[in-house]
């Protein structure tokens, strides 16, 4: 009898197992299917910005590097305010080590669009993306910053109306590209502004509390640590605790109650050869 | 100039991708320091002007047009090269000086703890003139008459003197026909080809222009990181009829980089002695041996990505697993630039990885001279880093300029008019020598200080050798437009040491020691002038640590003939004859 009900269950597990073995492959043929026809589609006319973005990034994930490339600078290129496409644009070169091509192709969407703020700041974040290629020493990264600096300033100095993300990836871009300079250079006050005018912007043109809040706050605090004004780092740090929750960053900064401890971990983490994240899908619901 | 560079300062900025706390890539350069007292095991004794030997380096002068950078222009130059150039079993240095119209020096080891300028009447001292200021020495016999030659690298042209064997030195640069106008920060004998000859290798920096009559400003460097538009390398090949001929381009190692230091040794192990180039401002260049003549450049496979600015290249085999690694200086400062001095390890297989930040050897300063010796005589290598690049007012730093500067993006670095003006700031300057002890398992620890060996003048060439003939290494350090120093190795009386000269074609460069103990394998490898603006003594010494005899040495010469010496005296010197 035992018997017959350990056969039943492994049968069923079987079946189980089975089923989603073959439901898993369904669903691959089925993208499979779906990618052939949109290629066949869109090699023969063009189409919705959304089909070559879609279609990009699944042939980003077959390793199709030349084919997404293209995909996704049409989509970008159809509509160059999707902070979207121009996000998984750059998140494609970053992947595939192609900065250059990335850079060269938003140099020239700007050029087309100079009044547009989105281009712009998808070009100055490709500047960031850059710095990390290993061929690239710490002064060509400080050009890029400058660069990149340049444009995010150019940004929000504009005047002309922006979309209140694009206001604060822009300022928030902006602090980050400070707060990685050297002590020495006397960038920490530049990021600590960068970060209070995110920090202000966010209050007030963004609504109620989103996850990606946290971010200027962790930045200007470890901006203020960069000044030598711990104290007023951990007021900061503080009151984002008390308006957005407890985190685990802001915690272990909090827990720290030596100074230069507190130093040594802001320059392990802003760093210099510290990678810095510019993927602006936080602003979608991306864990920050 | 080391250097120069840099820039880099850092910056920065940030990167990449990948969460807002960052992910690091960048790892800590941290130094071990020890406050270990007794156990820093010997010390070293400043006998510079009981010995006589206080040289002071006078740096050139240049033009008005790049005054606003001739701080930096003006920063190398002070070199040394020990050699004993009248066989009295005394090693001799000679050192340069690099403004017009002084002169450099060559000290007669007395043999008693003191030496002698003989420069001027062996015809070597007035070298500094209009046709080029000094940057480099090292000695070789050339022309295999059994005593040392000396060849002198310039910003213009570089000389070679015959040693006539009576005390007197003569200027044959034009017969053996290696008097190109070069602007060398290197050089270095070695026989490439097995033939018996020494030949030459000359590393360049500048590019071919005439730094005493510039035509215009644009004399830098295009990239802080990866110019290749520097001064083209140059081999000599040895025709062993007293002349050379350049092979440069056949051999394949014309390199442009802007280099400040080569170094040759066998890192391969299959017999021949390989080059390596340290650049500044770019990638280093390691160039395989493949016989025949031939080299190949195997930087890429072999060393991996480098934008630093390397500045010395010593090879040794700090791990006792019989392969010959690197250490090449770079630069790291607290709030600049971040780049280090790199350990590379021989993986042996062709391959290096550089083990500085975990061995606790990459913060050197701003590096330059550097040597792997055991002056402990424990049975490994130990490291001795000079530093120091241009130490001029105290709290003020050029560095902020420059970094400020260089990140511009239409800053062009090749114009010497475009860069700030340095006037009386320091750049990294009075920087502190560093001293690692090796404590094994790949680990070092800091202990210049608790050495005696914390000088900080501004470190440019550092010579390895034992002055005094007792077995233990002493050390020559000769500091950019200031004085020279001589530090003694002052032991406890209980270490144990082996020691072993060669006499033979070619200088004996490229021989081969293993040494065979009951405690492990140590292996030496006679070379021909490694080291940024030095050459160490030529004579192989080894310390046994706690083995109380040495089972066997195994050499293996220059042309592939070996030679087994079964338990030599220890504590003694040997006098070996190449067969």
């Amino acid at each position: 009898m035992r018997w017959r009900v350990v056969l039943t269950i492994l049968a069923a597990a079987g079946l189980l197992a089975g089923a989603a073995a073959g439901l898993s492959w369904w669903r691959s043929a089925r993208e499979a299917r779906t990618i052939a026809l949109l290629r066949d589609k869109l090699g023969a006319q063009p189409g919705e910005p959304a089909e070559h973005h879609w279609l990009g990034l699944r042939l980003a994930d077959q390793g199709r590097q030349d084919e997404s490339l293209a995909h996704l600078e049409i989509a970008a290129e159809r509509n160059p305010t999707d902070l979207r496409f121009g996000n998984d644009l750059r998140l494609a070169c970053i992947r595939f080590g192609r900065y250059d091509s990335g850079i060269a192709f938003l140099e020239s969407l700007v050029e087309k669009h100079p009044d547009l703020p989105e281009p712009l700041l998808q070009l100055a974040l490709s500047y960031i993306d850059k710095m990390p290629d290993h061929m690239m020493g710490i002064v060509g990264q400080g050009k890029l910053s400058k660069q990149s600096i340049a444009l995010l300033t150019r940004i929000l100095e504009g005047g002309r109306p922006r979309d209140a993300q694009v206001t604060w990836a822009a300022l928030y871009a902006l602090g980050m590209n400070h707060l990685y300079w050297p002590k020495a250079l006397g960038h920490a006050p530049l990021s600590v502004d960068a970060f209070e005018r995110c920090i202000l912007h966010q209050r007030t043109s963004l609504g109620g509390p989103e996850p990606y809040f946290i971010l200027p706050y962790l930045g200007l605090g470890d901006a203020l640590v960069k000044a030598r004004k711990h104290q007023e780092a951990r007021r900061v740090w503080t009151v984002a605790q008390t308006l957005l929750g407890r985190d685990e960053r802001l915690v272990r900064r909090l827990s720290i109650e030596d100074d230069e401890a507190l130093t040594e971990l802001v320059d392990e983490t802003r760093g210099l050869g510290v990678v810095v994240d510019t993927d602006l899908a936080v602003l979608w619901g991306r864990k920050p | 100039m080391g250097s120069i560079v840099a820039l880099a300062w850092a910056g920065l900025m940030a990167a990449g991708c990948s969460g807002p706390e960052g992910s690091g890539s960048g790892g800590r350069l941290s130094t071990r320091r020890v406050h270990d007292g007794g156990r820093a095991g010997p010390t070293f004794t400043d006998v510079t002007d009981r010995a006589g030997v206080g040289f002071v380096h006078h740096k050139p002068v240049f033009e008005d047009k790049v005054r606003n950078i001739e701080p930096w222009l003006a920063s190398v130059g002070a070199a040394a090269a020990a050699g004993d150039y009248d066989g009295d079993g005394n090693v001799d240095l000679y050192v340069t000086n690099s403004r017009l119209g002084y002169t450099n020096a060559l000290y007669h080891n007395n043999g008693d703890g003191t030496f002698t300028d003989v420069a001027a009447a062996a015809g070597v001292a007035d070298v500094n003139e209009s046709d080029g200021l000094s940057m480099d020495a090292v000695w070789g016999d050339y022309d295999n008459d059994g005593d040392e030659d000396l060849y002198l690298v310039k910003w213009g042209r570089n000389l070679l003197f015959r040693n006539e064997g009576n005390g007197r030195f003569i200027d044959v640069t034009a017969e053996a026909r290696v008097g190109d106008w070069g602007n060398g920060n290197a050089a270095i004998f070695f026989d490439y080809d097995g033939d018996g000859w020494l030949d030459l290798y000359i590393g360049n920096y500048f590019r071919n222009v005439d730094l005493w009559r510039l035509p215009d400003t644009r004399i830098m460097h295009n990239s802080f990181e990866s110019a290749r538009d520097g001064g083209t390398n140059v081999l000599y090949h040895n025709l062993g009829d007293g002349t050379f001929a350049d092979v440069s381009v056949e051999a394949g190692v014309a390199d442009t980089g802007w280099t400040l230091d080569v170094g040759a040794a066998d890192y391969d192990n299959d017999g021949d002695m390989d080059l390596h180039v340290a650049n500044d401002f770019g990638p280093d260049k390691l160039y395989r041996n493949e016989g025949k003549g031939r080299f190949t450049d195997v930087s890429a496979a072999n060393l991996g990505v480098d934008t630093r600015k390397g500045m010395n290249s010593e090879f040794g085999d700090f791990n006792n697993d019989g392969f010959l690694d690197l250490y090449v200086t770079n630069i790291m400062t607290k709030d600049y630039l971040k780049e280090g001095n790199m350990l590379l390890r021989n993986n042996g297989d062709g391959s290096f990885s550089d083990i500085a930040p975990e061995a606790g050897v990459a913060d050197g300063g701003w590096g330059w001279g550097a040597k792997f010796l055991d002056y402990d005589l424990d049975g490994d290598l130990d490291i001795y880093t000079v530093n120091g690049f241009v130490s001029q007012r105290r709290g003020e730093e050029y560095w902020f300029d420059l970094a400020t500067a260089v990140t511009e993006p239409d800053f062009d670095s090749t114009d010497a008019r475009q860069w700030p003006v340095i006037g009386d700031k320091s750049l990294s300057g009075y920087e502190k020598n560093r001293f690692f002890r090796n404590e094994g398992r790949e680990s070092f620890v800091e202990v210049a200080a608790q050495i005696g060996l914390a000088n900080e003048g501004d470190g440019r060439g550092l010579v390895v050798f034992d002055y005094d003939n007792d077995g233990d290494p002493d050390l020559y350090v000769v500091n950019q437009n200031q004085k020279a120093a001589l530090y003694r190795n002052d032991q406890d009386g209980r270490g144990r040491w082996i020691g072993f000269s060669v006499a033979g074609r070619a200088s004996g460069v490229g021989t081969r020691f293993t040494l065979v103990t009951d405690g492990g394998r140590q292996i030496r490898e006679i070379d021909g002038g490694n080291g940024y603006a030095s050459q160490s003594d030529r004579r192989v010494y080894f310390g046994l640590g706690p083995n109380a005899r040495v089972v066997r040495v195994e050499i293996r010469w220059p042309d592939g003939g070996t030679r087994t010496l079964e338990h030599p005296a220890i504590n003694t010197l040997h006098a070996l004859a190449m067969p």
